[in-house]
């Protein structure tokens, strides 16, 4: 112990006295090790801390899917659910939910929407969660197509109730009826989506078709149960119920999830990427330093031959050597932590909204634990290969003074080692970058069907307790007609659905062209939108063949359906043949509607996804939608109109909340958030490799050079030419680069599938990406060697001859 | 004390051919001998030293010390040996820029595992005997040429060897302090040290009781 603090107290020392190399150390491994704590702090925020729910890993979702239909993704049916649920030996307990929003207001404070859920009552138990005031739900409060109990998040009791104590009893308005608060719920309980706000399912099972996947559903199993025998089972009862209702459940089961996996599924690939990529970089700065101790071991070598000749063995060389490495991690660890706290909080500044738990990102133990382990595994890895060449230094030699010795050349070929491990490590990156940079750039060449600029978009959603059926079209009706007035509003329109799912909200619908027997087997699925006022025009959607929907399109007139070039194209021959045919919307409608339009695609959902087919109903013919997403096509700045829609909204109702309200250009750009800022991460992660390689070569050539004074001394005296040292110098350092770049290919085209699921339009062999990298990076490595080169052939050779 | 039988140190070369420093080796120095080792540059004085030093292992031959064949031990245990009874002086003293003279003295007592009390008395006895109490903070770069070989000498005696090995002791000191270094010696020897040094000087030569010449390799 005594002797550990002897080696401390003189790596301190040294450190002080070398104050250039601790700098230029610190700054790398702390910016290596704050870029990775920062980088593991969201790994460990968003996919390793455990959800805040007790026994969090027994809790699982169900996902429906229909591989026969091609649907990998859906909710799930509450017929469906309640068979699940008798499992009773498998789950603890069993709830289905279903999300939305809700008005709340009319107690004298400015109206607003909150996210609403409808949960059944084993919802809490499933994730044990008891409220802090009050109670949660029981069997009894649920009543069907009745809501008349609420249980609020504490965020909106402290918001909005002023954190009142006797909030339990009291009555509040939500969406215009009155509702009794029997529970406030704990601090951070927010699930699912941000709900403030749970009220009963109301489900009315009399009434509710099998075929409604609507619902979401969760389980806590029972202990002793885990996810693949739950699967087995859940799986084989659907089997049983495809047969018995085939005409429902053919083809449809659920995928088991944990609630966890879940919740993360989507940015998972990207975060462990991104700790991929920047465990790269720390591996790249850790070669950095490893070289810069090596010089410096050069330099020492006296030192560490004294301390053999007194006596040290080669494991004290190798521990004073591995203290003193790990003494510089240790202080580039606390810079690191330093710089990861601000870069957390930039990190959550840009990470898109919706991505999910970033709550739970911050500092905490494991995160502290990480930076330490990175620390001192940095320590150890960038000490190693110096520690080991110093301590296996001839004394003899070491003691003569000039004496040239063999370590010189091992040390040289450690140098050139970790420079080809550096500039491969580099490649890797870059390619990946350049990989993710080449899909980012596809992605925005993608064309969303509709033209994002200068229009605006907001969610108006009606009280079904104030408002009725035909009152919903006439409502937005006359919205359409107070903002067609306004000054510079060029046109209104409004859907229940917007592209790229910025409504949040979206329905399919069956369809069967006339003259095809009206079964479920004959129906094709497509999105459904129901619009009211000029909705393409606002969003600009190309009308391709017949018209829009005219004021004549309403609940008396002939009913009438515009679709989507990609409908029109799957069943008529072409969009102008697709006018006056006939379809019929499976179950839902008792009657043809007559195709009067064929509009251009849209992207439903992403721009990653299909078009898909698309089908529009005047919302005058089918009136029971109480909520539209409001589009105004604006002649200046969209966001400037915000105002304008919330006083026309209030002028037709003052308790009428107005949510959601963006820009179209910002559905866009957040469309590809996650994707974005994986990018710019990647892009800053290789920039960042890029330079520490320039570095790398630039440092092992300048000390190339310092060691080969004498010899281009003495080639000179022997007639080389300016051009020949060059052409030395330059050489040697890009045979090591084309050697890194060749083993960095190799890894690069195994490393980049790793990603391939985050590229697109690009595959992860993109030749172009990997021949333009490599010649990237060597040209930047020609410029690190040249500057090392252009001093070498600039040396004096009489000087050079006489410092030997 | 020391024997060595046919002890040879050589480099091998291209094409299979050797490059010898030191040829056929044959000596014996008893305990208590102060023995000068002479010979032009080149003639593998220091060689010699290095290899009775135990830090060069790469030769053949035999090499007994204290009747311990060393020609037959592994370089751990020849390390373990060295450093009981071997100490090292220097032409350039080789202490250590970063460290102060007491922590130069201390440093090769931590090697030997020595508690942190017992070093303590270790050098402060050593600081005494070698007159370098007032010197115990200063950094070498802030001592003399003389001062810095006393404390050389000082560190060399630390661990109490029953051999010292000299390499040109007083090569880089003006001739007053290079006397001082060699009374040091033979008070040293005189107190029961065996002293081995390489020189070239008959004048330090003549404080030891044996001289041996040595020229391109062999004993002449």
């Amino acid at each position: 112990m005594n002797t550990l603090l002897q080696d401390i107290r003189y790596g301190i020392r040294m450190l002080l006295k070398y104050k250039g190399f601790t700098a230029v150390a610190v700054i790398a491994l702390g910016l290596g090790i704050g870029a990775n704590t920062a980088i593991f702090s969201l790994v460990n925020g968003v996919l390793l801390r455990p959800l805040p729910f007790p026994d969090a890993e027994r809790i699982i979702y169900f996902a429906g899917k229909n591989p026969t239909q091609g649907i990998t993704e859906s909710n799930i049916s509450f017929l469906d659910f309640t068979d699940w649920s008798q499992q009773t030996d498998l789950f603890a307990s069993t709830a289905a939910y279903w999300t939305g929003n809700a008005n709340l207001g009319a107690d004298g404070a400015e109206p607003e929407r909150v996210p609403r859920a409808g949960v059944t009552s084993g919802f809490f138990s499933v994730l044990g969660v008891q409220p802090v005031l009050g109670r949660t739900f029981v069997p009894e409060d649920d009543k069907p197509e009745t809501i008349t109990v609420a249980i609020i998040s504490h965020g909106l009791w402290k918001r909005r109730f002023g954190s009142d104590p006797a909030i339990v009893g009291k009555q509040v308005q939500i969406s215009s009826r009155p509702i009794t608060v029997i529970g406030v719920m704990p601090p951070g309980f927010e699930y699912p989506e941000q709900t403030q706000i749970w009220v009963t399912s109301a489900v009315n099972l009399s009434d509710e078709p099998r075929d409604n996947r609507a619902w979401s559903a969760i389980a806590r199993l029972n202990t002793g149960i885990d996810l693949k025998q739950a699967q087995t089972r859940v799986s084989a009862i659907n089997a049983q119920l495809a047969k018995q209702s085939h005409e429902t459940n053919k083809g449809w089961d659920v995928t088991l999830w944990t609630l966890h996996e879940r919740l993360v599924r989507e940015v998972k690939p990207s975060l462990l990427a991104l700790l991929g990529a920047v465990g790269f970089v720390l591996l790249i700065a850790c070669a950095n330093v490893a070289n810069l101790l090596l010089a410096r071991s050069a330099v020492r070598q006296k030192e560490i031959a004294i301390r053999a000749a007194m006596g040290a063995s080669r494991t004290r060389v190798l521990r004073q050597m591995l203290t003193e490495s790990i003494l510089l991690s240790a202080i580039g660890g606390m810079a690191g932590l330093l710089v990861s706290i601000w870069l957390t909080d930039v990190l959550r500044s840009i990470v898109p909204e919706g991505a999910p738990r970033l709550d739970q990102v911050g500092i905490d133990y494991r995160v502290l634990t990480f930076a330490l382990g990175v620390s001192a595994l940095t320590g150890i890895l960038f000490g190693i290969v110096p520690a080991l060449q110093a301590s296996k230094l001839d004394v003899t030699s070491a003691l003569k003074e000039g004496g040239r010795s063999a370590e010189g050349h091992r040390r040289t070929s450690a140098r050139s080692l970790l420079l080809i491990g550096e500039v491969a490590l580099s490649l890797m990156l870059l390619v990946g970058a350049g990989l993710l940079i080449k899909s980012f750039l596809r992605l925005q060449e993608v064309r969303p069907g509709f033209n994002p600029r200068n229009a605006l978009m907001a969610m108006v959603a009606l009280p079904g307790a104030k408002y009725k059926d035909q009152q919903f079209a006439e409502f937005f009706r006359q919205l359409k007609e107070r903002l067609e007035a306004a000054p510079g509003v060029q046109a209104v329109g409004g859907s229940i659905n917007l592209p790229l799912a910025a409504s949040g909200y979206s329905i399919g619908r069956g369809f069967i062209p006339e003259g095809r027997p009206l079964i479920r087997d004959e129906s094709f699925d497509a999105g459904y939108s129901t619009i009211t006022g000029d909705y393409f025009r606002a969003l600009q959607i190309p009308l391709l063949a017949g018209r829009t929907f005219e004021l004549r399109d309403n609940a008396e007139g002939p009913k009438v359906v515009i679709i989507n070039e990609s409908a029109a194209k799957r069943h008529y021959r072409s969009p102008a043949d697709a006018i006056g045919k006939r379809l019929n919307m499976w179950r839902d409608d008792k009657f043809p509607r007559e195709i009067v339009g064929v509009v251009g695609d849209t992207k439903a959902s992403s721009l990653t996804g299909e078009s898909g087919a698309q089908i529009y109903v005047p919302h005058a013919q089918d009136p029971q939608w109480n909520f539209m997403a409001m589009v105004i096509r604006t002649a200046g700045d969209p966001a400037a109109f915000a105002t304008t829609l919330r006083r026309e909204v209030q002028a037709l109702d003052k308790d009428q909340p107005v949510y959601n309200v963006r820009t179209m250009d910002d559905v866009v750009t957040n469309s590809l958030g996650t994707r974005r800022v994986s990018m710019q991460l990647f892009a800053v992660f290789a920039c960042a490799a890029l330079v520490l390689a320039a570095l790398g070569i630039y440092g092992v050539m300048a000390y190339s050079v310092t060691q080969r004074t004498q010899e281009i001394g003495l080639r000179m005296a022997l007639g080389a030419q300016k051009s020949d040292v060059l052409g030395l110098v330059i050489r040697q350092g890009m045979i090591l680069s084309v050697i890194g770049v060749i083993v960095g290919l190799a890894g690069a085209l195994a490393l980049t599938r790793v990603i391939g699921n985050l590229l697109f339009g690009v595959t992860a062999t993109d030749p172009a990406t990997f021949v333009a990298i490599p010649l990237l990076l060597l040209f930047v490595a020609l410029l690190a060697c040249y500057l090392p080169a252009r001093r070498a052939a600039r040396l004096d050779p009489v000087r050079a001859l006489a410092q030997s | 004390m020391i024997t060595l039988k046919h002890l040879e140190r050589f480099y091998p070369l291209a094409k299979g051919k050797f490059f010898y420093v030191l040829r056929d080796i044959n000596l014996e120095v008893n305990e208590g001998d102060f023995v000068s080792i002479m010979g032009p540059s080149g003639a593998g004085k220091s060689s010699l030293l290095h290899v009775i030093g135990m830090h060069d292992h790469a030769w053949t031959g035999e090499y007994y010390f204290d009747e311990d064949p060393i020609h037959s031990l592994k370089p751990k245990d020849r390390s373990t040996l060295r450093n009981e009874k071997i100490g090292f002086v220097f032409q350039n003293y080789h202490l250590l820029d970063d460290l102060t003279v007491y922590e130069n003295l201390d440093i090769p007592l931590s090697y030997r595992h020595v508690n942190k009390a017992g070093r303590d008395s270790i050098v402060c006895d050593a600081l005494d005997r070698f007159h370098i109490v007032g010197k115990k903070d200063l950094y070498p770069r802030q001592l003399s040429g003389g001062q810095q070989q006393l404390v050389s000498i000082a560190r060399a005696m630390i661990a109490n060897p029953k051999l010292i090995l000299a390499d040109e002791p007083t090569g880089n000191l003006h001739s007053d302090q290079g006397k001082e270094i060699m009374e040091m010696f033979k008070t040293l020897n005189a107190g029961g040290t065996t002293i081995i040094q390489v020189t070239h000087s008959d004048l330090n030569a003549s404080y030891g009781n044996r001289i041996i010449q040595l020229r391109d390799g062999f004993i002449v």
